[in-house]
């Protein structure tokens, strides 16, 4: 049989079977244990009446008394009061039998069969009485001390009737209880299946694009209620991770546009008719300035595509935190003092296992955004310190801060505090998300304090060699 | 006819402002959206073309602010190019979208669409006695032959042409046909209308003496 793969129905049909099990397994037990006091019952009534035979019987009798000289001679008669016992008109039904010693037919009633068969005597060493079932009859017979056997029998008929009937009853109402019991397990399983078939169609719409819909939890503390809760969980953590992927995408596009469409309209304006030589060098000179920019705005894209895809994998050396930043600050220095920029160095040793390289471009990335941030007369404060198990390095300047409620997504693709800076520094509006990417696949961190009007600080903290 | 560009990439708008000076515009430009509100709500002109993303103030905050007190004809220019993107440019009172990067041509023909609705004209080509106004080409065609005419001079035809029946002042004509950067002296205006009178005859320009000029 191949099972239906709902869950639901495999419950039902395996609570089916285990009820009819039970309800079978009740039905016999009862059935035989009515049969065998019906058994008991007869085989009462019919001692009974073996011991009205007994009665009957000539002479001394009695498992004590000696066997009669001329057994097998005697006569046997019963009193008519007694023999009425045997009446087939009585209604009882009962018949008796009696063999002589020598096994000959002795005695019988009118209302015997004609196919009683003398019993035989198993245990021959006392008067026994027993019973036995032939066909449809029920018999018990003892066998008297000189040996004669005493037979009453009845048919057992109407009491197989009334079993029959009693089963047909058990049947009928076990079949019942098995339906009532069904319909409602099926009722019970639909409303306990209801909220997963919820789960089911929310997380279908899910599927198919309305990022905004949520499981709706009814029970907090059920096992349900828990699952929502956790599945909830993801879909709005991958609604917000789509949602950034959206956000990043359109930015991208938008700032791979634009450098293009300065390229295509100076183009094609140059080219609507004959132009000076140097109206030609301005143009290509233009063009040349957006294809830098379409260039470095690719390369810091690949970068970090580079670091989604983990393709990189810091080359991890030990290394002085302090020493990267000295040299690179170093690069800097000539370009920061003629801006009237003071450049504070504070380096203590500060051993890592990192990719010098790549933290030099993080040291590089965040010094020239300090730059760009800092006014004449300003200062800019570069330190290294080894700190619980982390090399630190925190650039602090003095320029115009970052409002608060840039702070959370300054780290974020594209994402300008000031949409007219980069315009004036030629910046991608990558450098702090290619920071990130960096301190991140070196185990690091990168965080940034801010207060507007009194400066910005950025600290990296990588793990310590 | 004049124009205000407002866009942030100053080599973008340079060559912007330069190819619609080409095609016969007054053209003043803007590098932020403040500037871009402060000449728009200034001067009347015929066309705006306003970048969505803009230091200071974005586009749509401009044209928010800007279609409180005027109806310019704005085509707004963005790389954002997604439906609701369009939509909202289009719901917020703007006339037009075009999306970046933008073919030169479709751009002119846009702009020049644009003009031609705000004066109520339904197509390019402008049919006054025997002659036709091509918008379009910027030329003018007389008796089937194209008259030879300077820049300003088509400038003067078509303004007066689109405005046809309309009395225009001068200084309309001087708000119209020169940008902020021209230092024209006021009598070179009637140098320009007497040039025309003698290439297409003195009677397609009327006089109405201290109101202004006007085409029947």
């Amino acid at each position: 049989m191949i099972f239906p793969e709902s869950l639901r129905w495999r419950i039902q049909i395996w609570y089916g079977f285990l009820l009819a099990a039970v309800l079978a397994g009740f039905g016999v037990a009862t059935y035989r244990y009515q049969s065998a006091n019906e058994i008991r019952r007869v085989d009462g009534e019919l001692r009974q009446r073996i011991r009205v035979l007994a009665a009957g019987l000539p002479g001394p009798r009695g498992p004590a008394g000696p066997p009669p000289p001329q057994a097998g001679v005697r006569e046997f008669s019963l009193p008519p009061s007694r023999a009425a016992m045997f009446d087939p008109a009585d209604g009882g039904g009962f018949y008796y039998v009696l063999w002589r010693r020598d096994g000959s037919p002795w005695a019988r009633s009118a209302s015997a069969p004609a196919d009683v068969t003398r019993p035989v005597l198993i245990r021959s060493s006392e008067a026994a009485q027993t019973e036995r079932t032939r066909g449809i009859f029920r018999e018990a017979f003892t066998f008297t001390p000189p040996g004669e056997c005493m037979l009453v029998g009845r048919s057992m008929e109407p009491e197989r009737a009334a079993l029959r009937e009693y089963g047909r009853w058990l049947a009928v109402i076990s079949a019942v209880v098995l339906g009532v019991a069904l319909a409602v397990g099926a009722w019970i399983a639909k409303r306990a299946f209801r909220p997963v078939e919820n789960i089911t169609a929310t997380a279908r719409r899910i599927a198919k694009g309305e990022w905004n819909e949520r499981i709706q939890v009814r029970e907090k503390n059920s096992e349900l209620g828990q699952l929502s809760i956790a599945l909830n969980e993801t879909f709005a953590q991958i609604e917000e991770s789509f949602a950034r992927q959206s956000r990043f995408t359109g930015d991208a596009a938008h700032e791979l546009r634009t450098p293009v469409t300065i390229i295509l309209s100076q183009a094609q304006r140059i080219l609507t008719r004959e132009r000076d030589a140097a109206t030609y060098q301005q143009t290509l000179e233009t063009c040349v300035r957006a294809a830098r920019r379409l260039q470095q705005l690719t390369e810091s894209l690949l970068d970090l595509a580079a670091h989604d895809a983990s393709a990189l994998i810091p080359n991890l050396e030990p290394c002085d935190l302090a020493e990267i930043v000295r040299e690179t600050a170093a690069l800097m220095q000539p370009g920061i003092e003629e801006r009237g920029i003071a450049l504070t160095l504070e380096l203590a040793v500060a051993p890592c296992r990192a990719d010098a390289n790549r933290i030099a471009q993080i040291v590089l990335n965040l010094l020239t955004n300090a730059l760009e941030h800092t006014p004449a007369g300003g200062r800019i404060t570069l330190c290294t310190k080894a700190d619980a198990g982390h090399a630190v390095f925190s650039i602090a300047d003095t320029g115009e801060g970052i409002a608060p409620v840039h702070l959370p997504r300054i780290f974020d693709r594209f994402y300008r505090a000031d949409e007219s800076r980069n315009r004036r520094t030629g910046g991608t509006g990558l450098g702090l998300a290619i920071c990130k990417a960096i301190a991140d696949s070196h185990g690091g961190t990168l965080e940034v304090t801010s207060a507007p009007s009194q400066g910005t600080t950025f600290t990296l903290r990588l793990p310590s060699a | 006819m004049r124009l205000l560009v407002v866009e942030d990439e100053p080599d973008l708008l340079s060559s912007l402002a330069e190819a619609l000076r080409e095609d016969g515009y007054a053209v003043d430009e803007a590098g932020d959206g403040e500037d871009g509100l402060s000449k728009a709500l200034t001067c009347d002109y015929d066309a705006i073309v306003l970048d969505v993303m803009l230091p200071r103030m974005s586009g749509f905050a401009v044209l928010d602010l800007l279609r409180v007190r005027k109806k310019t004809p704005v085509l707004m220019l963005t790389a954002r190019t997604k439906t609701p993107d369009r939509v909202r440019a289009l719901d917020a009172g703007a006339d037009d979208y075009l999306a970046k990067p933008y073919e030169l041509p479709e751009l002119l023909a846009r702009i020049r669409a644009l003009i031609r609705r705000a004066a109520g004209n339904a197509t390019a080509k402008l049919k006054i006695g025997d002659v036709t106004v091509d918008i379009a080409g910027h030329i003018v065609i007389q008796r089937g032959e194209i008259v030879a005419l300077t820049a300003r001079e088509i400038s003067l035809i078509e303004y007066l042409a689109q405005h046809r029946g309309r009395i225009v002042t001068r200084e309309q004509l001087y708000v119209h046909l020169f940008d902020e950067n021209d230092t024209t002296l006021s009598n070179l205006l009637d140098v320009h209308v007497s040039n025309v009178r003698k290439k297409l005859g003195h009677e397609f320009i009327s006089t109405r003496r201290g109101l202004g000029y006007c085409i029947e």
